[in-house]
């Protein structure tokens, strides 16, 4: 009898199991939700509408033992994900190539030691009118005010000499090409944001995203008023 | 001992049922890999002058009165719904890349296909300038979270011979933007040479009037972009023909230089 029984516990249970096998099908499986941010490094935000893909390559990097190629420590394309690339702490030269061509030096940022840190180069402009530009520094120590989410803007579009911006209703400080305004720390969760060009208040993009509390975050925005606005919100901190 | 029965011809059920439940899951996911395609572009997009066969002598293109050119051809391909958005005349540099945001926002399909540069060649567009606006629908198509899919342009011949040194140009332009941006690329003028190495009597074109392909043409144009999007090589060999005797092989060729596909 007893054996009966285990039998049939030993049955229910390869039943209960096709059953769960017969009901699955759903993707497996969470997405790792790191930053993926180094917390030493160097990120390009690609803002220019007529530029290709962006290498920046170290100049103490090593070098491929066999093919003698250095790889680029990063590769950025217009308006796309980018995090920051951990580089090594010393002096160097960053050079700024376009994709897959690195004698095709478009500039270069040279690193002391002392400075430490993460690294943003903006590049923003066009090729056809205004020419492209950079600017770069290091992020600064941000406190992020707990359970707010820290946004600034990076002006990189061209056709406006300064652009003005609204986050959930909350302005802040016009900002010029180029330029890299100041933190604003607002409540977290789905942020309405408005981007006007500040000389005759023509909105130029707007649109909703969600961001996390206690990050701090840079709203770029790249391409061309009259054409074609993209904003992106890239993670700054933490 | 009756309700072990049951519960054995239950397991067997079972058995038998787990496969069609799968399938009926498989069933569920979508059948198209692919997520439909928005084919921009000028005339050849638009499928001027389809519907001509190759010994036909055509001085003017005919414009096509039902859904035409090699879209329609790529949508029966790869089984993926493709919206024509060609404008038969439309010159890139100033004129389409203006129009591309709007067609590629309004889009929900994931790759962009963009052959168009024709009409640059009657205007003696810069192929640099060409480059600059290429990079640009390439960097609006990404942004929007489109794939693009770029094509090199079709020689030219017969009265629009002096067309080539332009497109082939622009067609260089074209092979470095998508590499620099390792995007998908549709080599149609590589492919197209090697079909036809010798213009003027290439069957895929209407001739005498040289420019726009005929339905040979737009079948060879769209298994090219079909195979790039599909990660084949278009044209593969025939292994069978490397067994042939050498007279057939003769044959073969004769029948390359005519250019028949």
């Amino acid at each position: 009898m007893q054996k009966g029984q285990s039998r049939f516990q030993l049955l229910v249970f390869y039943l209960f199991l096709l059953l769960l096998s017969a009901c699955s099908g759903g993707s497996g499986g969470g997405g790792d939700d790191a930053s993926g941010n180094a917390r030493e490094g160097v990120r390009i935000l690609h803002a220019s509408i007529e530029l290709a893909p962006l290498d920046v390559y170290s100049s103490i990097s090593p070098q491929d033992p066999d093919s003698g190629a250095i790889a680029p420590t990063q590769r950025a394309s217009f308006m796309q994900d980018v995090f920051f690339a951990p580089a090594l702490r010393d002096e160097q030269v960053f050079s700024i190539t376009t994709a897959k061509r690195p004698d095709n030096v478009s500039f270069t940022v040279p690193v002391d030691q002392d400075q430490l840190g993460r690294l943003t180069v903006v590049v923003f402009g066009d090729i056809s009118t205004f020419g492209v530009r950079n600017t770069s520094f290091f992020e600064p120590e941000v406190e992020i005010p707990e359970g707010t989410v820290g946004i600034r803007v990076i002006h990189g579009v061209t056709r406006a000499q300064d652009i003005e911006a609204s986050f959930n209703g909350q302005s802040v400080d016009a900002v010029t090409f180029g330029g890299v305004g100041e933190y604003i720390f607002i409540e977290p969760g789905d942020i309405e944001y408005l981007i006007r060009r500040k000389v005759d208040q023509r909105v130029i993009a707007s649109g909703v995203y969600s961001l996390e509390e206690d990050k701090a975050y840079t709203f770029l925005v790249g391409g061309e008023v009259e054409y074609f606005v993209s904003v992106r919100p890239y993670l700054d901190l933490p | 001992m009756s309700g072990m029965r049951i519960v054995y011809f239950f397991l067997i059920f079972l058995f038998f049922l787990n496969p069609l439940v799968a399938q009926e899951q498989e069933d569920e996911e979508p059948v198209d890999p692919f997520g439909g395609l928005l084919c921009f572009g000028d005339s050849l997009t638009f499928g001027v002058g389809d519907g001509t066969a190759a010994q036909e002598e055509v001085f003017l293109a005919p414009f096509p009165s039902v859904p035409a050119g090699f879209p329609v051809r790529v949508e029966q391909l790869l089984s993926t719904p493709v919206t024509n958005v060609g404008v038969p005349g439309e010159i890139f540099t100033s004129q389409g890349i203006f129009r591309f945001p709007s067609e590629v926002l309004s889009s929900s399909s994931k790759f962009v296909t963009i052959l168009e540069g024709s009409n640059d060649a009657f205007v003696r567009a810069n192929s640099l300038e060409y480059q600059i606006a290429l990079q640009k629908a390439v960097n609006v198509s990404r942004a929007l979270g489109k794939e693009p899919v770029l094509g090199t342009l079709p020689e030219t011949c017969c009265q629009r011979a002096g067309l080539t040194l332009f497109t082939n140009g622009y067609s260089e332009r074209v092979r470095e933007v998508a590499f620099l941006n390792d995007t998908l690329l549709a080599d149609v003028e590589s492919y197209w040479k090697q079909s036809c190495p010798e213009p003027k009597e290439c069957g895929l074109l209407n001739r005498p009037e040289g420019l726009h392909p005929n339905s040979d043409g737009y079948d060879f144009i769209a298994e090219v972009f079909a195979a790039t999007i599909e990660g084949r090589v278009p044209f593969a060999p025939i292994e069978e023909e490397e067994t042939e005797p050498d007279d057939q092989e003769e044959d073969g060729e004769d029948q390359d230089q005519e250019g028949e596909q």
